[in-house]
């Protein structure tokens, strides 16, 4: 049974019992209509805030058997409370503000990074129709993952401002130059996926790989450098390792939250975990098959899609994390180099491909 | 039905409502800011508001554009400008107008100007419920075909506008080293990477 | 019909929402002790020269230049990119979709590959 039957199941019921209250069909039609919008919204804010605890663990663990040492143990059994704790912790720290800060910009920055971030998840299918805003998808769905996901430099650009440090607001600067540029390579990468699947829509694009494993995109060779640009930009647009050019510890204290502490220093973590979760489930829909099973349409396991769709998502996670435990940070003339001079004319090769690809009839 | 209109259309004059008076807010605090960075920021709510109506209109490649282009895009640039231009983008800037009789002459004709449109345009009465017109199913798609097609001029003639724009601005914000008279002067501003 | 924007609106209320609700909590929760050394800007023991709002480095804004026209390419294209198999499939139009686009593109790439040449891209010089 797919999350959209049970959808339906209980709207049903509701309207029902309802009517037995002498609620009109219409006006408890709108009322289960908006039931419906806060039950996705919320769903979407759980899925980050679990996400966030989950992966502050997992980077933990990762990175310390990466590095050979253990991660944490001490709170729980091999420390699996360990993010319960950092947010108590988070949660009692003083709130320092420096003097000459602009204290409304320094308090709306975590707020509008955070709010920002969490509105791409409405066009996430995390399962057959199972998206939180389907219309929205069906019509835009790719551009308007991507037009959200381009604000949350805003969030960073007012806290790096807000703060009033020269490098609160040269890594502010840094990170908007860089989430610029490696837009380009990561809508060219879409577009090669959009071309294929004829349609904007993420559940679109789903639909377009049904079949097992060997019909999703990944395994087409003209989708190999889309999914090397879009892997690579996605790092770039969360500003994690080698690209947290922000944050950048060895050379800008810690950018932009180099004067955050406490609540607001977590609110920018929880938002940059929920990025982390959602490039990672884009990727999947966009390459993996989404909430397809391997084993072919419909799923012989009978698991639902999005069990399969958070398998694949943590995947792509891990080998996020083991790249940013692996490799060092890039400079800045690196960094815009390797945008503007590699991964923007490399997207234009993989359009190229994929329209030959097209004209040929193999697509 | 509540006076005679179905419950839907409440939630949409609310949602107008609010959308449009958030455009207004952003406009009204781009023009009273008394700093620039904030000023940015308020125009900033007000494109962001924008997009609101056009998704209010079922618009959505509009409203991507909107937020994809000019809440992401222009903004940036705009905040990049203020901050290549500006020596202290957090000083005070002055909000009154030193120009007052210029100003009131030029917004009074620009809001004569739209309100006579407003009022003399014939609407075309559009039922509830109207879907956008469609290719293959989809609305983007016809905006796609109708630009391989009907507008491929149009659309050809975009790209020489960008190109001529990009190398325009691009001749015009190139600084030779030294030539920046308020680099020069200014020894505490730095700020080099 | 307009109320297909509604999980966003909701949405985007709850994200805010969440940010408020937890900042109150900290608020509540925590310490407060502020004091002047405390207060002052970090700049590793330094005494700060002046605000950080100050002139920038010319180079962003010549990137956010480029980047808006790349932008409003990308948005002119995705139309086209959701159409493009079809159209191509059509017999009667043949290559002329591609063409189409083509010169639509190399255009666009004149002006990066300008922009290469003249250094525009280059961080340092």
């Amino acid at each position: 049974m797919s999350i959209h039957t049970i959808g339906v199941i209980i709207k049903d019921w509701l309207i029902g019992l309802l009517a037995g209250w002498g609620v009109p069909v219409e006006l408890s039609r709108l009322l289960i209509e908006v039931l419906t919008w806060a039950v996705g919204a919320a769903l979407c804010i759980i899925a980050i805030m679990l996400a966030a605890l989950v992966f502050i663990y997992l980077e933990r663990k990762v990175s310390g058997y990466i590095q050979s040492r253990l991660g944490p143990t001490r709170c729980g059994p091999v420390g699996i409370l360990q993010s319960f704790v950092d947010v108590i912790k988070l949660l009692l720290k003083e709130d320092i503000v420096p003097a000459e800060a602009d204290r409304v910009l320094h308090t709306i920055g975590p707020i509008l990074f955070l709010a920002v971030s969490a509105l791409a998840y409405v066009v996430v299918p995390w399962d057959e129709g199972g998206t939180v805003a389907g219309k929205v998808d069906a019509g835009v769905g790719v551009l308007f993952m991507a037009a959200v996901g381009s604000m949350g430099l805003i969030g960073i650009v007012v806290g790096g401002w807000g703060s009033n440090n020269k490098w609160s607001l040269l890594g502010a600067i840094r990170g908007a130059a860089q989430m610029v540029s490696y837009e380009i390579p990561m809508l060219l990468a879409l577009m090669c996926v959009v071309l294929q699947a004829e349609t904007l829509s993420l559940a679109g694009i789903v639909e377009d790989q049904k079949g097992s494993i060997i019909a999703w995109n990944f395994l087409r060779p003209w989708m190999w450098l889309p999914v090397v640009l879009f892997l690579i930009s996605g790092v770039a647009e969360i500003n994690r390792t080698p690209f947290d050019i922000p944050e950048a510890e060895s050379e800008l204290v810690s950018g932009f939250h180099t004067e955050y502490t406490g609540m607001k220093f977590a609110l920018f973590f929880l938002a940059e975990y929920g990025n982390l979760l959602l490039v990672a489930l884009i990727f999947s829909v966009l390459f993996l098959g989404g909430w397809l099973s391997p084993f072919g349409y419909p799923d012989p396991l009978r698991l639902p899609g999005i069990i399969w769709l958070l398998a694949k998502s943590l995947l792509i996670v891990l080998i996020v994390m083991w790249v940013r435990w692996t490799l060092p940070r890039l400079r800045v003339d690196q960094l815009m180099g390797l945008a503007w001079k590699l991964m923007i004319p490399a997207g234009f090769v993989a359009l190229g491909v994929m329209c030959a690809v097209i004209m040929l009839g193999w697509a | 039905m509540l006076f005679g209109l179905p419950y839907t259309n409440y939630v949409e004059y609310l949602a107008f409502l609010s959308v449009a008076g958030l455009t207004l807010l952003g406009g009204l605090g781009t023009i009273v800011a008394r700093r620039v960075f904030p000023a940015c920021l308020w125009l900033l709510v007000c494109l962001g508001g924008v997009a609101g109506l056009y998704a209010l209109l079922a618009g959505h490649l509009l409203m991507a554009v909107q937020i994809l282009v000019y809440a992401g895009a222009i903004t940036v640039l705009i905040i990049f400008a203020v901050m290549l231009l500006q020596r202290h983008t957090g000083r005070i800037i002055m909000a009154e107008n030193q120009h007052l009789i210029g100003g009131v002459l030029a917004a009074g004709f620009m809001a004569t100007l739209i309100l006579v449109g407003i009022f003399t345009t014939r609407y075309q009465p559009l039922a509830f419920g109207d879907t956008p017109a469609t290719f293959a199913g989809d609305n983007v798609k016809l905006i796609g075909h109708l630009l391989l097609t009907k507008y491929l001029l149009p659309f050809e003639v975009v790209s020489v506008v960008l190109l001529a724009s990009m190398i325009g601005a691009l001749v015009l914000a190139r600084q030779e080293p030294g030539e920046n008279p308020g680099a020069a002067e200014a020894p505490e501003a730095e700020s080099q990477p | 019909m307009a109320l297909e924007y509604g999980p966003v609106a909701v949405l985007l209320t709850f994200g805010v929402a969440l940010g408020v609700a937890a900042m109150v909590t900290a608020w509540l929760l925590r310490p407060s002790d502020p004091y002047a050394a405390k207060q002052a800007v970090y700049e590793c023991g330094m005494e700060p020269i002046g605000p950080a709002w100050s002139q920038f480095y010319a180079r962003y804004y010549l990137i956010a230049l480029v980047f808006v026209v790349f932008d409003v390419e990308a948005i002119f294209l995705f139309p086209w990119a959701a159409v493009f198999k079809q159209l191509s499939a059509a017999t009667a139009m043949g290559a002329v979709p591609l063409v189409e686009v083509a010169v639509f593109i190399v255009i666009l790439l004149i002006g990066l590959a300008y922009a290469w040449r003249k250094g525009d891209l280059e961080w340092t010089r």
